[in-house]
């Protein structure tokens, strides 16, 4: 075949130009560590790196919310464990001043406790965090308890999204903890057990006695519940991480390149480059056309 | 044979090998030109006495070319000009879709901070926050898609020039093809003038797929793929653009007598053909697409957005400005007025009476990230944008492996043209001092045939 000059020239041009472009892709891959840096450098590895990537940032908002719930019950679990110990101190109150040995003044000096209680009560009915009162069900804007104990929340559980396909409560209803439309109102039986000892009346005082403890019982489901919850919250979070901890890998495999793989790639571009160069730089030979005129 | 006849013989070795020389050197100096075609000198010895002084005659001089090898270079640069064309048309795509650039990401951020709505759904950062992403998303979308839309405006502004320059190239063929007849009527050499129209043909097929007829008398006919001329010997029917008035974009027509005809469905290759290619079909593609995508989000968000109560207890609010249609969908998209720069204006709650704490619709617009809303009701929104990537990534894959293949076609070709028509610069140098030699030896063919004659003259004395 003829060589001509022209066509020396094209094939060391169109070496170079190749070479560099290899060396430019080498140099970016090792620069980004990624392997795929365009949807064009490896389609379905794009197109999948695409829905994990939606997938991991559906976990972080999932570990967002498993943290917003259990923020909330973890304090529902504390207002109730402190509202278990009024009611501990209101059985005790109930049980001692039923025995008809106190008088008036006893037991007028223990009302007056139940009604510093009550307060109490209805302090810890309107816990509030970060702006929600965790008993007032949706309406949580506002306090759901008045001073009396009459009730302005909706009773409702908040639901969150905390891991794929499990929508979770992550509150309790203020409404079934304290008795109001159904189970043993609290506050009542706070008002009636009062009473009951200002009026230095044994048998009502009595009378409360079996109330109470069903209320005992009426806060200790609820907190259990609460448990039930966070445990539900504390198995999600396991699972969020698993399973982000997968994508994660996915990921890296999908679009990531190995350090190591990467700059090797980079020196072996860089040599060939120079290479080239070397050998462009040399062309042409001079042939006759170079030599001296005689 | 006369002795006097001798230096007839030697004065036609000097003309004969003066113009061997000039060749040469010609080839010499043209060793850069494109398209420049080697030369040939033609000689012949010329019948000896007694009709001719003998000696040696140049009959013509040939450029060497192998008009199989030209019909193959011209399929080949018409190819690249095609691939090359295209892959750099949907570089444009691979940019606004390569992750960086943000849709992917502007999605995720969204479906995030609705997720994040409903866990606080009275808390006005969070309320901000998710009006904040909404934004993002519509001004990823417009973005993208005004990107591809410039990208398919710059094609048809490319396919407009490109025309230009093939129209000015089909009437200097034109004329070329005249001047070339006259002068080899007239018996002049018109090497150049073929090389130089070669070559204009050569840059006509890199721009639009064409094939060559020669005619006896010099001219020449170029015929479009499909066999419409637009070069032949009465002249030149020029190629011109025109914007189609439904679509807006460019077509091309082929003028002749006055008419116009379309012939944008022939231009299959060339440069021209792969704008037109990229044009229709990726960038067009990926359009339609995004527009559609757009299109579903906003109604899927909108329809449950609306069933929703804001802060304010007011329900039916559209979240995206609702789209007339798909069509456009994306470069429009943007946050419903109803609810831009009011944050309490979303309706995150299902019941007015149940505000703020009521996150109901917020999980039912959170839901909608997993929930088939694209794609006829078949794809999640990131389902769909997953299998937008691959395919304009698979299209614009293919371009780029396209064009390196057709280019080391080209080059193959090329180097194979090279290989017959090329000029060596060895070559050159040898032929001029083979005439140089010839040159001397016709000069010591006079001197002889002098002193021959001198001699004779002296007999007398």
């Amino acid at each position: 075949m003829r060589v001509t000059d022209a066509a020396l020239f094209d094939r060391s041009q169109r070496g170079l130009s190749l070479v560099r472009s290899s060396y430019m892709a080498a140099q970016q891959r090792a620069m980004t560590g990624k392997r795929v840096n365009a949807p064009s450098d490896d389609p379905l590895a794009a197109s999948l790196s695409r829905r994990v990537q939606a997938r991991l940032a559906r976990f972080e908002a999932h570990g967002r919310a498993i943290d917003a719930g259990d923020r909330r019950l973890q304090a529902t679990d504390a207002a109730l464990s402190q509202v278990g110990a009024v009611m501990d101190r209101i059985r005790q109150i109930a049980i001692q001043f039923a025995n008809d040995t106190y008088g008036a003044d006893e037991r007028a000096m223990a009302a007056a406790e139940v009604v510093e209680l009550k307060a109490a009560l209805v302090s810890l009915g309107n816990t509030e965090v970060g702006g929600q009162h965790l008993f007032a069900g949706y309406r949580d804007a506002a306090a759901p308890f008045d001073a009396a104990g009459a009730y302005s929340g909706d009773g409702a559980e908040p639901e969150l999204d905390v891991a794929p396909g499990l929508r979770v409560k992550v509150g309790v209803s203020g409404a079934q903890a304290f008795g109001v439309g159904a189970g043993v109102n609290l506050f009542a039986t706070f008002d009636v057990l009062s009473a009951a000892l200002f009026a230095n009346d044994g048998a009502s005082v009595r009378a409360t006695i079996d109330s109470i403890a069903t209320g005992v019982e009426q806060v200790a489901d609820v907190r259990g519940t609460a448990g039930v919850r966070m445990q539900a919250l504390a198995a999600a979070r396991s699972a969020v991480e698993r399973l982000s901890e997968q994508s994660r890998a996915t990921q890296a495999s999908l679009v990531e390149i190995d350090a190591v793989e990467a700059f090797s790639d980079l020196a072996r571009a860089e040599h060939a480059l120079t290479a080239a160069v070397q050998v462009a730089s040399m062309l042409p030979p001079p042939g006759l056309a170079g030599g001296s005129t005689r | 044979m006369a002795v006097s006849s001798l230096l007839g013989v030697g004065r036609t070795g000097l003309v004969t090998h003066t113009l061997g020389s000039g060749m040469a050197s010609h080839g010499a100096s043209n060793v850069a030109t494109p398209g420049f075609s080697r030369r040939a000198l033609e000689l012949a010895g010329i019948a000896p006495p007694p009709r001719h002084g003998g000696g040696v005659q140049a009959l013509g001089i040939r450029r060497v070319i192998d008009p199989f090898v030209e019909r193959r270079l011209l399929g080949a640069r018409a190819d690249a000009g095609f691939a090359t064309r295209r892959a750099m048309a949907l570089g444009t795509l691979d940019r606004v879709l390569s992750d960086d650039a943000g849709l992917g990401a502007a999605l995720d951020a969204f479906e995030t901070a609705v997720a994040d709505l409903a866990a606080y759904p009275g808390d006005r950062a969070a309320r901000t926050q998710m009006l904040a992403r909404a934004e993002g998303l519509a001004t990823a979308f417009r973005s993208a898609a005004t990107e591809i839309r410039l990208g398919v405006e710059e094609a048809d502004q490319r396919i407009e020039m490109e025309v230009r320059e093939v129209s000015g190239a089909l009437e200097e063929i034109a004329r070329l093809g005249e001047e070339i007849a006259k002068s080899e009527v007239r018996g002049e050499e018109a090497s150049d003038l073929r090389d130089h129209r070669d070559e204009l043909v050569r840059q006509v097929a890199d721009r639009v797929p064409v094939t060559v007829v020669t005619h006896p008398d010099g001219r020449m006919s170029l015929l479009l793929k499909g066999g419409l001329p637009l070069v032949s010997p009465d002249g030149a029917s020029p190629l011109q653009t025109v914007r189609d008035p439904v679509t807006g974009r460019v077509r091309i027509e082929r003028v002749t007598a006055g008419a116009a005809q379309d012939v944008t469905n022939s231009v299959t290759s060339g440069s021209i053909g792969g704008l037109l290619a990229a044009r229709d079909g990726a960038l067009a593609d990926a359009r339609a697409d995004l527009d559609q995508l757009a299109f579903d989000v906003a109604s899927a968000y909108n329809a449950v957005h609306a069933a929703g109560f804001g802060l304010d207890g007011v329900a039916g609010r559209d979240l995206f400005a609702p789209p007339a249609a798909a069509a456009g969908a994306a470069e429009a998209m943007a946050v419903s007025a109803a609810v831009a720069g009011n944050p309490d204006a979303i309706g995150a709650s299902l019941d007015p009476l149940a505000l703020p704490g009521d996150n109901r619709n917020a999980l039912a617009l959170a839901a909608l990230a997993d929930a088939p809303i694209a794609g006829g009701a078949t794809r999640t929104v990131q389902g769909a944008l997953a299998d937008l990537l691959a395919e304009a990534g698979s299209a614009i894959r293919a371009a780029t492996e396209g064009a390196g293949r057709a280019d080391a076609v080209l080059a193959q070709t090329q180097a194979l043209r090279d290989s017959v028509s090329g000029v060596s610069l060895d070559e050159q140098m040898l032929d001029l001092m083979q005439y140089q030699r010839a040159y001397q030896a016709s000069l010591r063919v006079i001197e002889v045939a002098d002193q021959m004659l001198e001699d004779l003259l002296a007999l007398k004395r």
